[in-house]
């Protein structure tokens, strides 16, 4: 899990280097239990196959979320609750589609991803999944978490 | 003188509008491949390219390039798929099935104009 863990950052890096023009600071891999208390946007895309199935989240402040999104699009781009969900969705799949491609050998399938906003919400993660967990810098735009569960037969 | 951008992000169909001003064409747009084909119903002799995603909800984009290959009147438009399906294996199968080139997300605007460009048989520096 902890490569599988190291393929999705590397994902994330490249996502946000090519696509939002920043350099993010990846933190150290976390281990964490399966009700995460995240941000106020959290993106999230499912990942399946035959003989593996788990999923990856990205969860920010809005704040940041929105910053993230003007890198991405362009400034005043994310000027609605809807487009700031789709850029986040999109840029989930994005990572999604890059550690998928990573992993090739699993033979992966995305979902369509799915992003949830609000305040004090909890995630219910499947308990019999490792769950991991690191921090990213956006430079000065703030932090970002990279969250990632899966399970491997 | 179209580029119909199918894509289920809305955004992203607005990123890639911003390549296709630069190279000065038009875009028509689609959420899927259903409504991908509803718009070549009406405007295919004005299209020039399809660009298209993998994962899209209705129809997929494979799906949608199989049906577009299958129509007399589509099969001549070339298509260009834009998606995060970057495994070789997607990238032969899209290409056996009639796609003209390929891109993997993430790209740089820069790619992604180049790419059409070379589509389109234009020279772009």
């Amino acid at each position: 899990m902890e490569q599988i863990m190291k393929l999705f950052v590397e994902a994330t890096m490249e996502t946000f280097t090519t696509m939002v023009g920043l350099t993010p600071d990846a933190g150290e891999i976390e281990d964490v239990g399966h009700i995460i208390t995240p941000s106020e946007i959290c993106a999230n895309i499912s990942l399946s196959g035959d003989n593996a199935q788990g999923a990856t989240t990205i969860t920010f402040a809005r704040e940041v979320a929105i910053k993230v999104v003007e890198g991405f699009m362009g400034e005043g781009m994310a000027d609605s609750d809807e487009d700031l969900y789709d850029a986040l969705g999109e840029i989930v799949n994005i990572i999604g589609g890059a550690a998928k491609a990573k992993l090739s050998e699993m033979q992966l399938k995305l979902s369509l991803p799915s992003v949830t906003g609000g305040n004090n919400y909890f995630l219910s993660l499947p308990k019999d999944l490792p769950i991991k967990k690191v921090k990213f810098t956006l430079e000065d735009l703030g932090e970002m978490n990279l969250i990632v569960y899966m399970k491997h037969t | 003188m179209a580029i119909l951008a199918v894509d289920d992000s809305r955004i992203m169909r607005r990123l890639i509008s911003g390549a296709i001003e630069v190279l000065g064409y038009d875009m028509l747009e689609a959420g899927n491949g259903v409504e991908a084909l509803e718009v070549l119903e009406k405007s295919y002799e004005e299209v020039d390219l399809i660009l298209l995603d993998w994962n899209m909800p209705e129809m997929d984009g494979y799906t949608a390039l199989q049906k577009i290959k299958e129509d007399e009147r589509f099969k001549e438009i070339p298509v260009m798929m834009v998606t995060t399906e970057s495994e070789r294996e997607n990238m032969v199968k899209a290409i056996q099935a009639g796609a003209k080139n390929y891109l993997s997300k993430p790209f740089t605007q820069e790619d992604l104009t180049s790419k059409i460009a070379e589509c389109l048989g234009m020279g772009f520096e």
